[in-house]
């Protein structure tokens, strides 16, 4: 399941970086999760919008 | 028992407002909570409960029943189950009715498409830390890496991987 999110991100470098932050804050980090939301969810909301325009 | 309770609580109604993606997003933040912070089961106990849950029929997020039995038995199941899928139906039902009220907002689309690499991360943590507390021999790493591959490679229903492993562990070769 994983990996069928990951695939399509293969194109777009801003939003593979936000996945693999957090995948890297939660799985190795520990770090919880509404702390990590709070921090990648607004950047990654900007880098879509910086993107789209 | 009422402190597990009201702990019990607290956790699953976080987490019910938190699951955007689905519930397995939440699945390390729920191992971190119940393993870690408050130190109810094993890391392993974790991941049986989880793959029980996942291999009895029922909702996606029965784990979370069975941590509540665990924990402080039947009025564990009923608090950490009306935690965990009363404030998101709730959530949900309103979010369905703005999200087709904005629907021509472009906001809508940066939010789903932001929310996106999140929600991947999230899932690809989840993967992990399950396969990391289950993985002790090396047939049961084989096991998890057969069974991505072939969930990823084929459309074979769930219900044949889950069998397979549980043949496998009636062998006796992941003692």
């Amino acid at each position: 399941m994983a990996g069928k999110l990951l695939w399509p991100l293969r194109k777009k470098p801003e939003a593979l970086a936000v996945a693999l932050l957090m995948f890297g804050a939660i799985a190795f980090l520990r770090v919880p999760l509404l702390l990590a939301m709070l921090v990648f969810t607004p950047v990654s909301v900007a880098l879509s919008r910086k993107m789209r325009r | 028992m009422i402190a597990n309770l009201v702990a019990l609580a607290a956790i699953f109604s976080q987490f019910s407002l938190l699951a955007f993606g689905g519930g397995n997003t939440i699945l390390p933040e729920m191992q971190r909570q119940v393993v870690q912070v408050h130190g109810w089961m094993t890391k392993a106990d974790f991941s049986a409960l989880f793959a029980l849950a996942q291999a009895a029929p029922g909702p996606n997020m029965m784990v979370v029943t069975l941590i509540g039995w665990h924990v402080a038995g039947w009025p564990g199941v009923l608090v950490a189950s009306v935690a965990k899928f009363g404030p998101s139906s709730v959530v949900t039902i309103a979010a369905m009715h703005a999200w087709e009220r904005f629907k021509d907002r472009p906001w809508r689309g940066y939010l789903q498409r932001g929310l996106v690499p999140i929600t991947a991360g999230l899932v690809a943590a989840s993967a992990v830390l399950i396969a990391e507390a289950s993985d002790g021999r090396w047939i049961l790493v084989a096991i998890t890496v057969a069974t991505a591959a072939l969930s990823y490679q084929t459309k074979l229903h769930p219900l044949w991987l889950l069998a397979a492993g549980a043949l496998i562990g009636l062998t006796g070769l992941g003692q």
